[in-house]
């Protein structure tokens, strides 16, 4: 499953949820979130913003109506993720 | 098990499970004022056991820190699995939530097999009813072969029976476990090599078989302790066989997820269609590709329609109450004093700046409406709506996240585009960032639309942003297509849970942005507000031989394309210190703080409707503050990047203009 769910997000262009995810896994969202977190931990995907968003806002007059929405994170793919799926060493099962 | 006394028995139980499942509280209802809390020999983790008694047995509850997994992610999970495999309890009684199954079974699925005495705790029951959910434990037990024991363990239901199983397990009546399901080909035959590569009598602490998947799956304490016991040789050939097939864990632990999910979907049914939380419900339609898209433009349109049905009524009270009010108090008070004095006062000072502030009200409100849906978890749900519109016009990748941030400010847009890696990519987000409409510009929009379109005003407003988000696209897909081509890049959200909102966040965040927006006007609009009035005052006493005259006239030629006169350019022209500065320049040398009239209705004097809609796409795609300007400089590293900027948005803004002003007049918008 993990692997699967490693393809669909190297499939995809742009951005999608848990949901979205979780619809065409066929699981819950409770369970995509597992299954990111475990691929996080292998080092298959990474985040993929950080800090330096709001860096720097100081020199605008209205940074405090910045709108940035809170709560989100954003995971992309990396190199490792991608080279496991473009080749396996331990073969799927057939 | 152990003898204690006569005819008694000690058992010793492990009660795991993942954290939130209720694991303590069938721990305190077990064992009540039976226990013992210190901490875990050599760690900072706290250890609670106790006991309870029944029958000819005592029971030995080891209540283990929560753990989803037996692989040592964490400090807890370690201390959870080296109990259960160095210990070896008579019975692993393994607590999980009946409403979030999916969730809880990985563990399961590890006791399982590992082959350890097990009981599965089945607790929350009532919460798994009332979220519509049927779990059937006699599914579960047939999947698992072993007992497995429903539970509502807040109300002691079900208590009883798990020690039933508790002794049933432990006195071999029901250790009739079913084989785990088979792992994969491939898996067993890594194992099988590892096998052949770790010596049969290697002393470590776990079993054989077991250690050995975990090191396929990277687990870091049995790295560490296969590491140690093996020679140097021995653990360099391990080492590179384990890097070689280092992707052996998505086929593991994926196979454990399979297991979970089919296991899940077999045990658990959803009753009602209904009880489907209502966050799940909302996000099929806000984070749909057409329905939220939608939704949001029905979102910005309610907030238009409130800030006008509210908004404006204040702000003409407060421009009766500031503007004119402190113009007549002025006047009153200042007799006799010289006539310079009292225009810059008046004209300067209020009709100014003065005006500006009595924006604050439309602008709290939609700073308000703002915070709001950002705090209910709103604004994630467009942001992610946006990068399928973002997707659509060639802007790939993160854009659509800094993008965003310019609908309260283009500057943080611009400066946030950095995150995008791309260069081709990150460059069209900086030359595009200032079309986002601003709330600084909303400001302009709100007086001009207010005082043409009346009760159409929310409708035309709401037109006028979507002519800007339709042009910021033209543009995008303009530069991606011709100019720079972004990479494709795919990416995972993780979405806030919606909440209901938190209203001292909400008005705080709502009273620091109304508070920037008075410093604003207090400084840098109230600076150029002066500047204004003395280039409006001198040389000579007419406004129209002025500097400011003069040069407005100059550029009249270039306004009359769009039906604007001197006044309105010179406005346009001041607002490239901050977007605000059009409607305080007007107040200055339109007089508004002079007589009786206010400034939306001289403006209706002076200007047709076509002029006016005109004025607004001009004013709203106009070149960027200075700000913002600077802040492309120092993204793009390059003045000739900075002035296609300002070129290309002096262009596309007349062409919108003229190309609207044509079109509002055959439409009648003329006289």
């Amino acid at each position: 499953m993990l692997r699967r769910l490693l393809a669909l997000i190297a499939g995809r262009q742009g951005v999608v949820s848990y949901d979205e995810l979780a619809r065409e896994l066929g699981v819950s969202r409770a369970l995509v979130e597992q299954l990111v977190a475990d691929l996080l931990r292998s080092g298959c995907l990474r985040m993929a913003i950080d800090e330096c968003v709001v860096e720097g806002c100081t020199s605008c007059p209205l940074h405090s109506s910045c709108s940035l929405p809170g709560g989100v994170r954003l995971w992309e793919l990396t190199d490792k993720g991608r080279r496991w799926l473009a080749e396996p060493q331990t073969a799927p099962p057939r | 098990m152990a003898a204690s006394g006569v005819g008694r028995a000690t058992l010793r139980v492990a009660l795991a499970g993942p954290p939130n499942t209720g694991k303590s509280t069938v721990f305190n209802f077990l064992t009540g004022l039976s226990q013992h809390v210190g901490n875990w020999p050599g760690k900072t983790v706290e250890r609670k056991t106790g006991t309870c008694q029944r029958g000819d047995t005592d029971f030995f509850f080891v209540d283990l820190p929560g753990s989803y997994s037996l692989t040592a992610n964490s400090l807890e999970e370690e201390i959870a699995r080296d109990y259960i495999i160095r210990e070896q309890p008579d019975v692993v009684a393994v607590v999980v939530d009946a409403s979030s199954l999916e969730r809880n079974l990985y563990l399961v699925c590890e006791l399982w097999e590992l082959g350890v005495p097990l009981v599965v705790v089945l607790n929350m029951m009532d919460v798994a009813d009332g979220q519509g959910l049927r779990v059937d434990p006699q599914a579960l037990e047939s999947a698992l072969g072993v007992p497995v024991v429903p539970t509502v363990a807040a109300r002691g239901e079900g208590v009883s029976e798990l020690l039933d199983a508790v002794q049933a397990v432990a006195f071999g009546e029901a250790r009739a476990l079913r084989p785990p399901p088979p792992t994969s080909a491939a898996v067993q035959a890594l194992v099988e090599s590892l096998d052949d590569m770790v010596p049969s009598d290697l002393a470590i602490s776990y079993p054989r078989r077991w250690a050995l998947v975990k090191l396929l799956e990277g687990d870091r304490a049995i790295v560490g302790a296969m590491k140690k016991a093996l020679s140097t040789n021995g653990w360099r050939g391990v080492n590179s066989f384990l890097r070689l097939h280092d992707d052996a864990i998505l086929e593991i632990a994926g196979a454990r997820y399979e297991w979970v999910a089919e296991t899940s979907q077999r045990v658990a049914h959803r009753l009602e269609r209904e009880r489907v939380p209502l966050g799940e419900r909302a996000d099929r339609i806000l984070t749909h590709p057409v329905g939220g898209v939608l939704a949001f433009l029905g979102v910005v349109a309610a907030i238009f329609w409130t800030m006008f049905s509210l908004g404006t009524p204040l702000q003409e009270r407060l421009d009766e109450w500031l503007v004119q009010g402190s113009a007549e108090w002025l006047e009153s008070t200042l007799e006799g004093a010289p006539d310079r004095l009292v225009s810059l006062l008046a004209d300067g000072v209020i009709g100014g700046a003065g005006l500006v502030l009595t924006f604050v009200p439309i602008l709290a409100i939609l700073f308000l409406a703002l915070a709001l849906l950002e705090d209910l978890g709103y604004m994630a749900r467009a942001a992610f709506v946006m990068d399928r519109f973002m997707h659509l016009i060639g802007l790939r990748g993160k854009s659509f996240l800094p993008l965003f941030l310019g609908f309260g400010c283009n500057v943080p847009a611009i400066l946030g585009s950095r995150i995008v890696e791309s260069p081709s990519a990150r460059l069209t987000t900086i030359l595009v960032a200032p079309l986002m409409p601003c709330a600084a510009r909303m400001v302009v929009v709100a007086l001009f639309t207010g005082a043409f379109f009346g009760g159409a005003a929310a409708l035309v407003s709401w037109g006028m942003v979507t002519v800007n988000l339709a042009v910021l696209a033209l543009m995008a897909l303009l530069l991606s297509r011709f100019v720079f081509r972004g990479e494709e890049a795919a990416f995972v959200m993780e979405l806030p849970r919606y909440h209901a909102p938190n209203w001292r966040t909400v008005l705080m965040a709502t009273w620091q942005r109304v508070r920037a927006f008075v410093v604003l006007a207090g400084t840098a609009i109230l600076a150029m507000s002066l500047v204004v009035w003395a280039l409006s005052n001198f040389p000579g006493d007419n406004i129209e031989d002025s500097i400011l005259g003069v040069v407005g006239r100059g550029l009249e030629p270039i306004g009359g394309l769009v039906g604007l006169d001197w006044q309105m350019i010179v406005a346009l022209m001041t607002s490239f210190v901050a977007k605000e500065n059009t409607i305080a320049t007007l107040g200055v040398v339109l007089g508004a703080g002079e007589g009786d009239v206010n400034l939306s209705t001289q403006l209706t004097q002076i200007m047709v409707p076509a002029a006016a809609v005109a004025f607004i796409a001009v004013q709203m795609l106009f070149i960027p503050c200075v700000a913002s300007v600077a802040a492309i400089r120092r993204e793009t590293q390059s003045w000739r990047w900075t002035g296609f900027a300002i070129g290309y948005m002096l262009g596309i803004s007349f062409a919108v203009g003229i190309i609207i002003y044509q079109v509002a007049r055959l439409m009648g918008w003329g006289v």
